[in-house]
């Protein structure tokens, strides 16, 4: 069985930690929950159940928030984007655009937003609960491997479903980005069809597939640590899910710009 | 529940009908709850002054764990700054495609003013400050320090949520300036170092058609934003019930609440202030 799950929170006694022992103990103690995580993930038997009704619960807490995150996101970089369009007297772009700013970065970046704001918060208030009620403690006490039992399936679930909802919010970008375009910015529809495929292609959308489903892992992991590394009362659960947001954006957003990158330097995207 | 409840149809019905009453009552609660708040802003400014300075302190700088990293502004810097390489590079390979390299300096100054800070420092001030009023709130009322304020007659509400909001506003502008600086920079430095785009030639289209009057409607966009942000997250933590458990979850709803409400507000105030007369002059 694993090693309990560290508590960077809490130091040795008599010892105070200075500045960047605070900034660095929880990354570390991130760090090797993580590779314990990896390395959990492909011991048998895997939690099926478990991981299945995870999936049901991250789809439970994000698909509103995506939509209705989705369509204002949508409906405002489409409105900015063809108020250029307009005034270069080329609306006619206005889906070769559309496509290329869903595919290529709102999916992702909405889908980091989601990530962060819904996911990761609930699945650190779901572990954060237990380690107040001193449930996971006594999962420890019973000999139940912790990270194997409840992390592997949340950030897997968290991983698969972020496939999903990268996908919902490429649909919702581009069917809005159509509505806004032709019925409200006035370009011609089939034009906006045709011109989609001009900036974005499949080696795209898989890229973007890909980055999705790591920053759901990543999201997830970060939450799953600090529900478990919850201390203190109230006060302590309010902190961690705040500390959770913070963290994940702060993670997802340079991961998101190295992911963004990586494909176009090894040439495996074309456009 | 009680067991009872199950059989009667009559209760049935009213338990089934009841529900999106209840909704609406909640919504109305909601509604009631920020108009108190921004009604009473004008006296807890100048009633509660103290309280209000270590507020703006503590938007700033956040507290606990948060400020050993550099607190709200810092937080926010880090994330446009990122997002601003990433957009910059991604809108640059876009133009490579159509040979248009030249006009990255027109991209950054379009895109970073009426996009990325708005967007960027929206969200980050729903992470940082909202969801931390959120749980500090939530804390007090869960260890009944809010019933303790009103048994001691100091109106809650105007002590505890105007006073954030003011600080909120005053805050956002700050943060929002940082925020502008470090997409521009993130923007221009990773086109001209990694990509090898002139400087000059980025100066020129980027001053071409950068204008002064953007910059501003994204200081209002970002100061709605903040206000709807700092209403929502105090609510759910004024609000909060349940235990340690129930504060978690309710900076998680707030979180959630507050991310949908940032898009739509900036869609909307965007709306209003680029979508009448001509706003983007490019050619005569």
């Amino acid at each position: 069985m694993a090693p309990p799950v560290q508590e960077a929170t809490a130091p040795p006694m008599g010892h105070v930690p200075n500045r960047i022992e605070r900034i660095f103990a929880p990354i570390g103690g991130f760090v090797s929950m993580a590779l314990d995580t990896v390395i959990a993930t492909f011991k048998p038997p895997f939690q099926w159940r478990e991981y299945i009704q995870q999936c049901w619960f991250v789809a439970s807490v994000a698909i509103g928030p995506t939509i209705l995150l989705g369509i204002p996101f949508v409906a405002l970089v489409t409105f900015q984007f063809n108020q250029v369009l307009v005034e270069l007297g080329a609306i006619d772009l206005a889906g070769a655009g559309s496509a290329f700013a869903t595919v290529s970065q709102i999916g992702p970046v909405a889908t980091t937003f989601i990530i962060a704001g819904a996911v990761a918060t609930a699945i650190c208030a779901d572990l954060g609960a237990r380690k107040i009620r001193e449930e996971i403690d006594a999962m420890e006490v019973l000999g139940i491997d912790v990270v194997q039992r409840l992390v592997v399936p949340r950030v897997l679930a968290a991983a698969t479903m972020a496939i999903f909802l990268n996908a919902l919010l490429i649909l919702i970008g581009i069917g809005g980005g159509f509505f806004y375009s032709v019925y409200v910015q006035g370009a011609s529809p089939g034009v906006f069809i045709d011109t989609m495929k001009l900036l974005t292609g499949n080696d795209n959308l898989i890229s973007a597939t890909i980055r999705a489903m790591v920053y759901g892992w990543l999201g997830a992991m970060i939450g799953a640590y600090r529900g478990l590394t919850v201390s203190g009362g109230p006060k302590g659960v309010g902190n961690a899910v705040n500390e959770t947001v913070v963290y994940v954006f702060m993670a997802l957003f340079p991961v998101n710009t190295l992911f963004t990158q990586l494909p176009y330097v090894l040439g495996l995207v074309k456009h | 529940m009680e067991p009872d409840n199950e059989g009667s149809p009559l209760r049935t019905a009213a338990r089934v009908l009841g529900g999106p009453l209840r909704g609406t009552e909640a919504l109305g609660r909601q509604a009631d709850f920020y108009a108190e708040a921004i009604a009473w802003v004008p006296k807890a400014l100048t009633r509660y002054k103290r309280e209000q300075v270590r507020l703006i302190a503590e938007v700033g700088m956040s507290n606990g764990t948060l400020a050993v990293i550099g607190g709200s502004s810092v937080i926010t810097l880090f994330i446009t700054f990122f997002a601003g390489i990433n957009g910059g590079v991604q809108v640059y390979y876009a133009l490579q495609n159509l040979n248009l390299e030249a006009l990255a300096g027109f991209s950054g100054a379009i895109i970073v003013p009426r996009l990325l800070t708005p967007i960027i420092a929206g969200a980050s001030l729903a992470a940082t400050v909202g969801t931390g009023f959120t749980a500090s709130l939530g804390a007090m009322r869960i260890s009944e320090e809010i019933d303790a304020l009103e048994v001691m007659s100091v109106r809650s509400l105007p002590y505890l949520v105007s006073t954030r909001v003011a600080a909120g506003m005053i805050t956002i502008i700050p943060i929002y300036a940082m925020a502008m600086v470090g997409g521009w920079l993130a923007w221009k430095y990773s086109l001209v170092k990694f990509f090898g785009l002139s400087e000059g030639t980025y100066d020129h289209y980027f001053f071409t058609f950068q204008q002064p009057q953007d910059v501003i409607y994204a200081m209002i966009q970002s100061v709605f934003v903040a206000v709807v942000v700092i209403l929502i997250h105090t609510y759910y933590g004024y609000t909060a019930s349940g235990g340690p458990v129930g504060v978690g979850e309710a900076v998680g709803k707030a979180v959630r609440a507050s991310l949908v409400a940032v898009m739509t507000v900036e869609l909307l105030v965007a709306t209003a202030l680029y979508g009448g007369a001509e706003t983007l002059r490019i050619s005569g």
